[in-house]
């Protein structure tokens, strides 16, 4: 590890909070937990809607009634693959598999063939077990050999019966405040998050003008701009990795 | 000025100079303290609704504050140590922490945030301990015996600082508090008005 001694790139919901306590010359605690909540919503907001990041869970199915519960944070997802061999495949969504209703849990699903297996994507690194996993390929949509459907009246995801495997990886949005561990917030989004809150307090309030929320919410709006722009600018690097991807040697004429 | 010098300095300025015999039992400290105290919470009560960030220098800190658990409530509390000037949004109690660890204070919530916060996000991810102003007493929900015993910083009213303390007044209200201690020992008559120009101090 290098020895930075510059500003941490992460900080926590606390540091938001007392560095708006700040902004407002506020230096006692008494609005401590109003601001913390409007924080919380605030970088949910922003995470769901702006932020890329990615949540990546191991989870095991039950054998019996092929249903899988959501993670308790997932409010979307991106890839749903099940784990064969030390490799991923990635299912497809059929919306026509039965969603148990008539019976237990246990129902039975029909079976699904295997189809041809070509093409794959890339899972985002992650660690697992004590393991760093970088680019674990899924199979391609489409021509997966199992199916999932979602059951959004019961949050879980219900597979078809011919998976070879109980484990699942599923890669998903999260709401971005872990209830379990340090909340870390980038850098960049901090600024976003306090004008959120300035926005928010008055929001509601009707003693305030309607001139100054605009005023308050155009402010947050401009950052939110500039941390699209911070988050879905590709690097130069990535630029020219896009570029070169198509550029192909051929013989003069 | 320390608060004995303040309140003999209010004697002398009630007789009118040096205080003889007679008149130091009529104006007696412990009466003029109660008036200073008016007086004093008044000035505060202004100076504080002028600019809400100058009030440091009326705080007393109470560095040793145990609490108690409440079987009935199931909640820590302890009692204030002294009144308190009635600031508006309780700012008379400006910290409340650990004994030692001067970066971490308590969150003070509202009587009736309870059911609120139980709900919200805010309670399950932050455990930054809470305290709840009831009367004369304070109450922790989630506070660990850890932080036993607890620091507190108020503004207490005139009668809490001990004789040797030393009194701050509002900027520029040094003389305004000898008018109003005036004010009102002539309005309850305990400085009855000599209307009488007989050369007599006396108002017999």
């Amino acid at each position: 590890m290098s020895d930075n001694t510059n500003t941490s790139a992460v900080v926590t919901i606390r540091y938001v909070v007392m560095s708006i306590l700040n902004q407002l010359q506020e230096y006692s605690m008494k609005d401590y937990k109003y601001l913390a909540q409007l924080v919380i919503e605030g970088y949910t907001d922003i995470n769901l809607w702006t932020l890329g990041t990615v949540n990546v869970v191991y989870v095991s199915m039950d054998p019996d009634s092929k249903i899988l519960n959501f993670p308790s944070d997932m409010v979307d997802y991106y890839k749903i693959g099940y784990i064969n061999n030390g490799r991923v495949y990635n299912l497809t969504l059929n919306d026509d598999l039965a969603l148990p209703r008539a019976t237990s849990c246990g129902h039975t699903l029909n079976d699904f063939n295997a189809g041809n297996i070509n093409f794959g994507y890339y899972y985002t690194d992650h660690y697992y077990n004590g393991t760093y996993n970088n680019k674990l390929f899924g199979l391609g949509g489409g021509l997966n050999d199992s199916y999932y459907r979602i059951d959004k009246e019961r949050n879980c995801i219900l597979f078809s019966n011919n998976l070879p495997s109980k484990d699942f990886v599923i890669e998903y949005k999260s709401t971005g405040v872990s209830l379990t561990s340090q909340t870390l917030i980038p850098r960049q989004a901090v600024k976003t998050l306090q004008n959120y809150v300035h926005w928010q307090r008055i929001e509601h309030d009707v003693r305030v003008g309607a001139n100054q929320k605009d005023r308050k919410q155009n402010l947050y709006l401009q950052e939110l701009e500039k941390l699209r722009d911070f988050e879905y600018t590709p690097t130069m690097q990535e630029y020219l990795d896009s570029l070169y991807e198509d550029i192909k040697q051929v013989p003069k004429r | 000025m320390n608060k004995a010098q303040l309140i003999e300095l209010v004697q002398i300025n009630c007789s009118g100079g040096r205080v003889s015999k007679d008149v130091h039992g009529k104006y007696h400290p412990l009466v003029l303290e109660r008036y200073i105290e008016l007086a004093y919470s008044s000035l505060l009560v202004g100076s504080y609704e002028k600019n809400p960030k100058n009030i440091d220098l009326y705080q007393k800190v109470y560095p040793s504050v145990s609490f108690t658990f409440d079987k009935t409530r199931g909640m820590h509390y302890s009692e204030l140590p002294a009144k308190l000037v009635e600031l508006p949004n309780q700012a008379a109690i400006v910290h409340v922490g650990p004994q030692k660890d001067h970066n971490y204070g308590f969150a003070p919530v509202s009587s009736g945030s309870g059911p609120i916060f139980g709900e919200l996000e805010v309670n399950l991810i932050d455990d930054v301990p809470e305290y709840i102003v009831e009367g004369t007493n304070i109450y922790y929900p989630n506070i660990t015996d850890d932080y036993n015993p607890v620091l507190m910083k108020l503004i207490p009213v005139f009668s809490a600082f001990g004789r040797l303390d030393t009194i701050y007044m509002p900027k520029g209200q040094d003389t305004a508090l000898f008018g109003i201690v005036n004010q009102l020992m002539q309005s309850l008559k305990i400085t009855p008005e000599d209307l009488n120009n007989d050369n007599n101090s006396k108002q017999v």
